[in-house]
């Protein structure tokens, strides 16, 4: 039977078929042609767009938009670079699946990845030679390793700056705590001839520039020696017990739980081992850095006065119920959430259902492992009937929580970690 | 099921994206607020990135060019000429600074 399919719906279930049956069966050269019809404009850069995603310019419908293997729930902010995040309701697995796992993509991800090809470099100042490994190099000469890493998006929250801080308007969802596996960076680090001068590490992917210029790099972030060698720190081909999905890096990616995920750097084709602070796209300015004294909300901080985010700040999340329940009056309602803590671990977390005026003590799992967010539950029965905010605040392991209204401003919105608040209605 | 053959989809396209607007001042393509200037920031702003990344940000006039001579520095962006006045007036006006305090309250709608 035939039916008429509209162009999400096509690209849903088959995004490469999808685009030669709009644009012809050679895909991107001939979207050229293809869209400038269409459009009636010239598609700049169309050949260098992504597989699997809907021409920005076909796309803006008033039809819901949904990813390829996501859920749809999840909130698309900007499809070209594809950046979507999750509501925290549909974060309450206590391992991130795939298809709830949010998406930042800086640059456009490779095309026609191929596993069996793909070729690991191990370079840099302090690297004598550099080296070469397959993946099965990899998975041949080092031991492998699972663990459930944490990754939020440094950006996670900007929406709630004031002044308005420029960006994806990301507001609690650019985070989620899948499990990975790997080998760790410093077996391949000490493999290569590690020496007292490696300072950084950097790594560069096989994602192009959005302008297509094939010289440029999207970006290129790394971590100080110190968090590269720590045993949590992985080189992942796998998430979740499955090859890491295409936008999430497929088929190689580093991963450092608890720092901003823009270090775990995805289509991994390099790591350098550098002698001084990496230096690669989006490491300097504005990018990731954070002004190093507090400033005043809308100051001009220049850019020798920011410095580079490391460990994320201590946040939870209310997973359950979604904001806009309906409870019964009398009866239990049971809260449950994530918190994590960047390179520390939850120790405590209180829930207020009185705007902060009083907070008690939800129970709170260990982590599966270090750099694993950790589950947390209470609960609850409200007093009376009327409109309520569930108010979650989480105490890391040296003792700091979360604030309750925005914390410091910085320029690019970096590091919101504001109790997360959800509406309930008892009647 | 079979994919409906290329002429057809492009038929559901247009089915999908010519009458799609429900809100009269929005650009359906685009999304962008239809105004004086819409156009050219269309062009020259949904070229490289999508025209989502503009809507969803809010700046002044001053700091939207800032964000014009970053992508300019450091994305790849060419220069604007005669076209930048236009952008800036039209970014300004559509998508000014909002104030929403140290915390909004909470918008939240009830399952009822």
């Amino acid at each position: 039977m035939k039916r008429e399919r509209g162009l999400h719906e096509l690209y849903r279930d088959d995004p490469a078929r999808a685009e030669q049956q709009l644009f012809g069966r050679r895909r991107f050269l001939s979207h050229l042609g293809g869209m400038a019809s269409v459009l009636c404009a010239e598609v700049v850069f169309g050949r260098y767009m992504p597989r699997g995603l809907i021409p920005a310019a076909l796309a803006e419908t008033t039809e819901p938009f949904a990813i390829a293997g996501k859920d749809p729930g999840l909130i698309v902010l900007n499809d070209r670079p594809l950046n979507a995040e999750t509501p925290a309701h549909l974060l309450d697995d206590p391992v991130t699946p795939a298809n709830r796992l949010f998406v930042r993509n800086n640059g456009t991800p490779p095309v026609d990845v191929d596993p069996a090809n793909w070729v690991l470099t191990i370079d840099g100042e302090v690297v004598d030679k550099p080296l070469r490994y397959s993946l099965a190099d990899l998975k041949a000469r080092f031991k492998a390793y699972t663990y459930q890493l944490t990754i939020e998006c440094g950006g996670n929250g900007r929406s709630e700056f004031d002044p308005p801080a420029s960006g994806n308007q990301w507001t609690t969802g650019a985070v989620g705590s899948p499990r990975w596996t790997g080998v760790r960076l410093r077996d391949v680090l000490r493999a290569s001839g590690l020496k007292d001068t490696a300072q950084y590490i950097g790594y560069y992917g096989a994602d192009t520039h959005l302008s297509g210029d094939p010289g440029k790099v999207p970006i290129s972030r790394g971590v100080p020696i110190a968090k590269a060698m720590d045993k949590y720190s992985l080189i992942a081909w796998s998430m979740n017990g499955n090859d890491i999905p295409p936008l999430h890096g497929h088929p190689l990616r580093v991963v450092f739980g608890g720092w901003p995920a823009s270090t775990s750097g995805k289509w991994l084709t390099r790591i350098s081992v550098r002698d001084r602070v990496h230096d690669g796209p989006k490491m300097g300015g504005y990018s990731y850095r954070v002004p190093c004294e507090p400033v005043a909300p809308g100051s001009d901080v220049p850019e020798s006065d920011m410095c580079i985010i490391e460990s994320m700040p201590v946040k939870s999340l209310v997973t359950w119920p979604k904001s806009g329940w309906v409870q019964t009056q009398g009866k239990t309602l049971e809260l449950r959430g994530q918190a994590w803590a960047g390179d520390l671990a939850v120790a405590d977390v209180d829930v207020s259902i009185d705007f902060g005026q009083t907070w008690q003590p939800a129970r709170v799992n260990k982590p599966a492992n270090k750099l694993a967010w950790q589950q947390w539950s209470m609960p609850v029965e409200f007093p009376g009937p009327g409109y309520y905010e569930v108010w979650a605040r989480a105490t890391d392991t040296s003792g700091i929580a979360q604030p309750m209204v925005v914390p410091g401003w910085n320029p690019k919105g970096y590091l919101n970690n504001a109790t997360h608040r959800i509406g309930v209605k008892v009647v | 099921m079979s994919i409906v053959a290329a002429n057809r989809a492009f038929a559901v396209f247009l089915t999908l994206v010519l009458p799609a607007s429900v809100h009269a001042d929005v650009d359906p393509a685009s999304g962008l607020e239809i105004a004086p200037g819409m156009e050219v920031v269309k062009a020259q702003c949904g070229a490289c990135h999508s025209t989502r990344l503009v809507t969803q940000n809010r700046a002044d006039r001053e700091g939207w060019q800032k964000l014009i001579r970053w992508m300019q520095e450091s994305q790849g962006l060419w220069p604007l000429g005669d076209a930048e006045p236009a952008i800036l007036d039209y970014l300004a006006a559509n998508y000014g600074p909002t104030t929403q305090g140290r915390r909004a309250p909470l918008n939240v709608t009830f399952n009822e």
